[in-house]
């Protein structure tokens, strides 16, 4: 019953291909801070007895002695505790109704525990225990080391991802940001229990996290609950050491072909250094996106590319403003014989959005979109879950949500010109195709 | 003894839980408006869902329903070109539509107070649909893309499109929603206008307004634009059947993969035939989480699998597929994957799931019903699925009924459907 989603997305076609979407709504969540470092986000909504609970833990690849390091922890959390095996874990998930989603980025690792005010007890203290007192059985550790193999390898053959993981591999070089939050299947052998371990003792310290609670749940249950066994562990202090990417400087673009003759579409992927999430520029970025790639089939390039030429259903652009700056790129599918028009619309594009200002009804309707579209980012209890300690995490404060569209609002025709001449780099980009010829 | 008093709880508490006020009215030209009242955060979502989809489509005509689609945000009459999209957008909003089998819906989800524009818009489209000869061909460009990205060049879906294409002989599921591509390039745009004026008018269609709304005045702005839409007749539709299958049928497809796919699909009845329960029960006890039989079996046990999943298709307008899809590890374990599936098959025929089993799948109704409320859209969604099977009011029976599945029941269809002369396998191999 929940598992139609494999099945709709062979089943259902959807017009429209729409990458980001990104203005106001009040919101007044409760922040507190406990005495051990870590920090709670609350906000009591009644309407449905249902309960999302989560935690942002500052770990990702970032922090990896090896590739994949982040992501077996996050993922073998659930596979076994100081007194649950794993199964007993499955059941007891699969019983309660209730579900863990663990999901690690290039800065962070976030967990959503989503239950039914029902089995609110009973899921907070599974919740806590895979949190708290993991095991990582070596035997699960193997069975888990061979899916996530297996997984990269059928991964390996999509040509999107294969685009992407050459494109980042070239953009950042060995930095974590290069690579897959999975890793890459031939790292994964020398993976050992220790590893791990460590990983884990290390920087799964409550000092550092950020919760967040939304739904039924009171503010004495909150206590009782939920802060009681956060207070109760003690964890380390800790230091993240990590470091930016360095971008090694090229003269000319880079091209990359990879031949793959089994394929009717090419699948190309253009881009370059972005920005991180802390940048001036972030504001003016997301509105230059979003004229240039990032606004669905009203965009430049999927006017030209798609609407006026018929050439792709889906191109788009976007980036990943990170800790430290991300990529910027465009992606796009067409048929094998129309790549090298299609990249040349791209420059285009590129070229245009560097010399000529942008109108200022594209502007207006940027902004409009941008603001006006921000309460359907959290437009759920689980969204509001998962956003509150990611605004936490990346520095934004605590009015955030009421102060985006005066953000949005400040930015000027200017700093949209400043900003694309900055970014989009026609001179020395990365293309890489995958495709037939 | 607890099991037991657990259900009766259930079944005394759950037909209470819709957390909105849901009403319905309809217009005199025959369209029905659906009123979903939730204010728990500051937006609205309008949808417009027509009674339309590949089930209904003619001999070679297949896709005609999603190429509708495409056109429809090529412009009215009151908004011509292409300007749908970049109204809306404008407005802070996001639009879209997809295409099933059963049904088309074109959605907004904007803030409330934007509603008007969903309301201008897409009653100008429901009415007034230009019908450009170039934006036509374009879009039939852009489709044939679309096949090419989410079929051609996708192994596991292209393995599905066989598996349905053998599957029924006669009956139109058999069709891929997306349409075959020879059928996409000779549809011409006056079949798009016949099949526009036949389906797309107020007595086939619905809408669905939901979120921060208030009734009273939402009401006066949609029947202002809707109701003066010229009434029609209810589409007539075919009798649709599917002649008996004689013995187990098998595509063997190879591809560029790493990983096979193994594809299991047995004929089943959709709601309201209430076998559908008992096999919406039954795919939660076989592939359904990773304590699911199948799950265990495949991915712990054995080892031989690296995901598992089951899914049924209660909500269709007639008799689907229940699947069993298992992506393999090594291509020479898929005859043993498969054998592991039918002992599995085999186990529940010959002996009821446990008292546990069925109440995990109660849980799991209850819970699912609960999250889905969760978002305003996904809650509409849910509601729309109903309708388009005769009434949204079905689905206070359909979750009474399903908290009463008992494991006899689940055996019982297990032993009719799950059988040799009702199955048909697909394989994806690697090159």
């Amino acid at each position: 019953m929940n598992r139609v989603n494999i099945f709709f997305a062979v089943f259902c076609f959807i017009v429209l291909f729409f990458n980001s979407i990104a203005g106001a709504e009040r919101m007044d969540f409760k922040t507190f801070k406990l005495q051990n470092g870590a920090k709670i986000k609350y906000l009591y909504r009644d309407n449905i007895p249902i309960v999302y609970v989560s935690v942002l833990i500052p770990a990702s690849p970032l922090d990896e002695a090896k590739p994949s390091i982040a992501y077996l922890t996050a993922r073998l959390l659930t596979h076994g505790t100081k007194t649950r095996t794993a199964t007993q874990i499955e059941d007891e998930i699969d019983f309660l109704a209730i579900s863990i989603d663990k999901k690690v980025t290039h800065d962070y690792t976030i967990l959503t525990l989503s239950t039914t005010k029902r089995h609110l007890k009973e899921a907070l203290n599974l919740f806590f225990d895979i949190l708290i007192n993991p095991v990582f059985p070596e035997e699960e550790i193997k069975k888990e080391v061979s899916r996530v193999e297996k997984s990269l390898k059928q991964m390996e053959q999509d040509p999107s991802f294969i685009a992407h993981k050459t494109f980042l591999k070239e953009l950042f070089g060995q930095h974590p940001y290069g690579r897959a939050v999975e890793g890459e299947p031939e790292g994964l052998k020398n993976i050992t229990r220790q590893d791990i371990l460590n990983f884990y003792n290390k920087y799964y310290s409550p000092n550092n996290m950020i919760f967040s609670v939304v739904g039924y749940i009171d503010e004495n249950e909150l206590k009782n609950l939920i802060e009681n066994p956060i207070t109760m562990w003690h964890g380390n202090t800790i230091t993240r050491n990590i470091n930016p990417p360095l971008f090694v400087k090229r003269n000319e673009p880079l091209k990359i072909f990879i031949k793959r003759d089994d394929l009717t579409q090419s699948t190309i992927v253009l881009g370059f250094e972005g920005i991180s999430r802390k940048d001036t520029d972030f504001y003016a970025l997301s509105i230059m996106n979003y004229i240039l790639g990032g606004g669905g089939l009203t965009s430049r390039l999927a006017k030209q590319v798609r609407e006026e030429r018929g050439l792709a259903y889906s191109i788009y652009s976007t980036f990943y403003p990170y800790l430290f700056p991300g990529a910027f790129y465009i992606e796009v599918k067409t048929k094998n014989e129309n790549t090298q028009n299609v990249i040349k619309l791209i420059m285009e594009e590129l070229k245009k959005m560097k010399e000529k200002a942008v109108t200022s009804e594209e502007m207006k309707e940027a902004k409009a979109f941008l603001s006006g579209s921000f309460p359907l980012r959290i437009d759920t209890m689980k969204k509001i879950s998962e956003f509150l300690p990611v605004i936490d995490f990346y520095g934004l404060g605590d009015d955030y949500i009421n102060k985006y569209s005066e953000y949005i609002e400040k930015v000027t025709m200017e700093d949209i010109k400043k900003v694309a001449r900055r970014i989009l780099n026609t001179d020395s980009y990365i293309v890489v195709v995958v495709g037939k010829d | 003894m607890k099991h037991l008093v657990l259900s009766l709880i259930f079944i005394l508490i759950f037909p209470f839980m819709g957390f909105s006020e849901i009403k319905e009215e309809v217009l005199d030209n025959g369209l029905k408006v659906i009123y979903i009242e939730d204010h728990s955060s500051p937006v609205a979502t309008f949808q417009v869902w027509y009674k339309v989809g590949a089930i209904d489509e003619p001999e070679g005509k297949s896709g005609i329903s999603h190429l509708l689609e495409h056109l429809m945000f090529r412009g009215s009459k009151n908004y011509p070109g292409n300007v749908f999209s970049k109204i809306v957008q404008s407005q802070g909003g996001i639009d879209n539509a997809f295409t099933t089998k059963d049904y088309t819906v074109y959605f907004q989800k904007l803030s409330p107070s934007k509603l008007q524009t969903s309301i201008d818009l897409e009653s100008d489209r429901m009415a007034n649909l230009l019908f450009n000869l170039e934006d036509f061909e374009l879009e039939k460009k852009i489709v044939l893309e679309e096949r090419r990205q989410r079929y051609e060049d996708d192994p596991e879906s292209l393995i599905i499109e066989e598996v349905l294409g053998i599957a029924f002989k006669q009956h139109p599921y058999r069709k891929p929603v997306i349409g075959w591509s020879e059928d996409i390039q000779t549809i011409t745009l006056n079949d798009i206008k016949n099949y526009y004026h036949k389906y797309y008018c107020p007595h086939n269609a619905f809408i669905i307004v939901a979120g921060d709304i208030k009734v009273t005045e939402v009401r006066e702005k949609i029947k202002e634009k809707f109701e003066n839409i010229s009434s029609c007749d209810v589409p007539s539709r075919k009798i649709l059947y599917e002649p008996k299958q004689y013995g187990e049928k098998r595509v063997i497809l190879k591809r560029q993969t790493h990983l096979p796919m193994l594809v299991m699909a047995y004929k089943v009845p959709a709601y309201p035939n209430r076998d559908s329960l008992y096999l919406e029960v039954l795919s939660t006890i076989l592939g359904e989480g990773k304590s699911s039989r199948l799950y265990r079996k495949l991915v712990n046990e054995t080892a031989l699998a690296v995901d598992v999943s089951t899914g049924n298709s209660a909500l269709s307008r007639d008799g689907f597929l229940f699947f069993i899809v298992v992506s393999v590890k090594d291509v020479g374990k898929i005859n043993e994957v498969e054998k592991i599936v039918k002992e599995e098959i085999e186990k529940i025929k010959n002996e009821a799931p446990s008292d546990i089993e069925i109440e995990k799948a109660r849980n799991q109704v209850e819970a699912s019903f609960l999250f889905s409320q969760d978002s305003v859209f996904g809650h509409a969604l849910y509601i729309g699925k109903f309708e388009i099977l005769g009434s949204w009011k079905m689905i206070d029976r359909y979750r009474e009924d399903i908290m009463k599945v008992t494991a006899d029941d689940v055996q019982k269809v297990a032993k009719k459907y799950f059988n040799f002369d009702n199955l048909t396998v697909g394989e994806l191999l690697p090159k």
